[in-house]
């Protein structure tokens, strides 16, 4: 099995199974007990959140243990809407933001909000002065994601950050950067960030945990309430295997000074790889390759039905999402490719394949022929489609 | 006092020999479906009566009425024939139906011999006073929300709640037919259809990978699954069809497309009713929705079957045919969208009204029996369990 689905999820990493097995057997207590065994598990839970606010270089009580990517970028946006004075009720995002960001925005747009996306390059990027042109004193959140998943846009947070600060009184500024984790340095989002979404799964870690950073100040209303656990901000007793997991994924993370370069290396050679075998029937969708996100490689084959191909290399042991639907499964229109500027056909003929750190480079020139070889034997039936 | 469970089936004019081996086949499939004990299960005067373990009426109660040829069943209550158990356990079944809300009722009696000191009448009208005294329910014997029933023999019993089955025939006392199943909306049901006459279907998939991806193929396998809730474990036939659709597409005529494939579908699919001892093939078609389903196509389609093709939903609607999938539970299912919208083998501009001649000379440049044989040397035949619960 070649298994080029990274921005889907990943394998976890031994250590963070090992970690997490320790909760569920021998330290399996409630955070919140008196004795001994909770104490523990209290323990456990802080020494994680130390060492990931550590390696994140930000304050432990500044983090916020969540279900994972999707919650924590609901209480950034839910949970700061909440409090936004009436006259400034409008929120700003981009087109090709994950739906775990534009569901709840369109959720406050059903709740008197004004949502506007920034205008984009074709490569995905936002428009510096698209955005100047949208910032007026009533912006009251903007969101942006640092890595985009489906083709890999890099976001430059940093001048995004800058502009905001033009306007008084600033717009807090949410940056999901879940894709974005080990993969490019989040120091921008954390500089300039007022609110940052990572998650568990996409890093070797587990699914159905993830981590909300939020700077000291951000009014936040709790989504869950309950028992009152991190800070009051979340309830629920702690996913301790989860946290646990995330920690040890944390830890194992080196650290990448802009982005890491030994993967985009790799990346680069599946292009090029792929190059070899498909010519220029293999056309790169979102940014060029060089540029984007070092694990992200959106191509659509011209004349191939994405979904027709995930099928068939499937079939080969290559594992590989559609690159235009966020669900593969689903029937979805390319939304992030319309976003883009592209015709339907680069989206429907759109796969997305993503590297981790475990991917072998024999494994991405193997996937590459065996793309090509797939290419070629389905050719001959899909061109009467054309 | 015991609970046990009434059933109620049986064929207007179904007599004789044949009702005997209705009946029979009929408490064999309840047999089945519910997993009683067979000395718990009786049947007199042309009824059914369970009698399950304590706390098992619900369960089985369900289960029962989706047996084909149930016409009905009710929760009963047996008591000594003597007139204080019988008010005791009138009682007790009218607080229960009046709890849930039914606000008139009315007693209805029958009594079997003359050996009960009372008469059906005066059973009735006592009983009824009884209850509405008790109960503080007022009676009303034109319009009533509920009834209390009392049947009196050597035992007496009572019911109120009448729960529908779905009727019909009970399962395979009409032999078997291949079910051409897609995962779309109709096929279920036309299987649904065909095993309420006691058709058995035996449904038949197929796979075009990658072109159906198998995420369809995980969606036919849960349909089937749900009409085995129905019927009992069902074996699923997949056929891969990529060849032959491949092969088609390549050497014949690109309109008569879907004509071909469907010919080849009922060639393969009348091969494994020879394994499986059908008799016919079901299909979900139905009148002109779409351009292979005018009488000229399915002609020229049947004319390569070698039996008969079955249509259960030939002249329903489509409305009609969405509300019965609802149902019977397959609809939530064939809706889920998947990928498989890069349908290679659609022909951009179908025939509609084929003649038979055109398409015989289409098909006489094709190995059509080396195709046939192919196919069926790599069909994988699974069999599917009902849904737990
Ligand atoms: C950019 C982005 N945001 C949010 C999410 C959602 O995270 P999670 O799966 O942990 O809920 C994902 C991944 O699915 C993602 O790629």
């Amino acid at each position: 099995m070649i298994y080029l689905d990274n921005a889907a999820t990943t394998r976890p990493h031994p250590d963070v199974v090992a970690a997490m097995e320790k909760t569920l057997t021998v330290a399996f207590g409630n955070p919140s007990s008196a004795h001994g065994l909770g104490m523990e598990a209290y323990r456990l839970v802080e020494e994680a959140r130390k060492r990931i606010a550590l390696t994140l270089g930000v304050e432990r009580q500044e983090l916020i243990f969540t279900s994972g990517g999707t919650e924590a970028n609901n209480l950034a946006l839910l949970g700061t809407a909440q409090n936004a004075p009436p006259k400034r009720r409008r929120i700003l995002t981009l087109a090709i933001e994950h739906d775990s960001v534009l569901q709840p925005l369109a959720h406050l747009e059903r709740h008197g909000f004004a949502v506007e996306m920034i205008p984009l390059h074709p490569d995905g990027r936002f428009r510096p002065e698209g955005l100047r042109a949208l910032l007026t004193p009533d912006v009251f959140l903007v969101s942006m994601g640092l890595v985009n998943n489906e083709v890999g846009t890099w976001q430059d947070v940093e001048t995004a950050g800058q502009i905001l600060q033009e306007v008084e009184p600033k717009p807090l500024f949410h940056i999901d950067a879940i894709q974005a984790w080990g993969k490019v340095s989040l120091r921008p989002a954390f500089r300039y960030g007022d609110l940052v979404s990572l998650s568990g799964h996409k890093i070797h870690g587990p699914k159905g945990v993830g981590v909300l950073w939020k700077r000291p100040g951000v009014v936040l209303t709790p989504l869950l309430f309950g028992g009152g656990q991190e800070a009051g901000l979340r309830s629920g007793t702690e996913n301790v295997p989860g946290i646990l997991g995330l920690g040890k994924a944390a830890e194992l993370l080196t650290e990448v000074e802009s982005r890491d370069e030994d993967l985009l290396a790799r990346k680069m050679i599946l292009w090029e790889e792929t190059q070899k075998h498909l010519g220029d029937r293999a056309a790169v969708n979102g940014p060029s390759p060089e540029e984007g996100a070092p694990h992200i490689l959106n191509i659509s084959v011209a004349g191939m039905g994405g979904s027709v191909l995930v099928e068939a290399l499937s079939q080969k042991g290559v594992l590989l999402s559609t690159g235009s639907a966020c669900s593969t499964r689903h029937m979805q229109s390319g939304r992030v490719h319309r976003a883009l500027g592209l015709p339907p056909e680069r989206g429907a003929s759109a796969l997305r394949l993503s590297l981790s750190r475990d991917t072998a480079v024999e494994d991405l020139k193997e996937a590459a022929r065996i793309l090509g070889e797939t290419v070629r034997e389905l050719g001959p039936i899909m061109r009467r489609r054309r | 006092m015991r609970q046990g469970i009434l059933v109620r089936y049986g064929e207007v004019g179904l007599k004789g020999q044949l009702r005997g081996h209705f009946e029979k086949a009929l408490q064999k499939e309840i047999l089945r479906a519910t997993g009683v004990d067979p000395r718990a299960v009786r049947r007199t005067s042309g009824r059914i009566w369970i009698w399950p373990e304590e706390g098992k009426i619900p369960e089985v109660l369900r289960a029962v009425t989706r047996v084909f040829g149930v016409v009905s069943a009710s929760p009963v209550l047996e008591v000594e024939a003597e007139w204080e158990a019988i008010l005791q356990g009138a009682l007790r079944v009218a607080q229960r139906v009046r709890a849930r809300g039914a606000r008139t009722f009315k007693v209805e009696a029958r009594r079997s011999g003359k050996s009960f000191p009372m008469t059906s009448p005066e059973i009735a009208r006592e009983a009824g006073g009884v209850l509405a005294r008790e109960l503080h329910w007022p009676v009303d014997i034109h319009a009533p929300e509920a009834t209390v029933t009392i049947e009196v023999r050597e035992k007496a019993y009572v019911f109120s709640e009448v729960v529908p089955g779905p009727g019909g025939l009970p399962q395979g006392t009409g032999g078997k037919g291949m079910l051409l199943l897609s995962g779309g909306i109709d096929s279920p049901v036309a299987g649904w259809l065909a095993a309420r006459r006691g058709l058995f279907p035996i449904p038949v998939y197929f796979h075009t990978p990658p072109f159906t991806t198998v995420w369809s193929w995980e969606k036919v396998k849960d349909i089937v699954e749900v009409l085995a809730g129905w019927m009992g474990p069902l074996p699923l036939y997949t056929v891969p069809f990529t060849a032959i659709s491949q092969g088609i597409f390549a050497k014949g005529p690109e309109r008569l497309g879907t004509i071909l494939m469907r010919r080849f579908m009922v060639r393969v699919a009348g091969k494994l009713a020879e394994r499986e001892g059908a008799g016919a093939l079901i299909t979900g078609e139905n009148l002109g929705q779409v351009a292979s389903q005018t009488l000229e196509s399915m002609a020229a389609v049947e004319e390569a079957s070698p039996l008969m093709i079955l249509r259960p939903l030939l002249t329903w609607d489509k409305a009609e045919i969405t509300a019965k999938a609802r149902e019977i539970g397959t609809y939530p299912i064939s809706i889920r969208p998947y990928l498989d919208c890069c349908n290679v083998f659609l022909p951009r501009h179908p025939v509609t009204r084929p003649s038979l001649e055109e398409v015989l000379r289409a098909e006489a440049q094709l190995p059509v029996a080396d195709w046939v044989e192919e196919a069926l040397q790599q069909v994988e035949r699974k069999e599917i369990a009902p849904p737990l619960g």
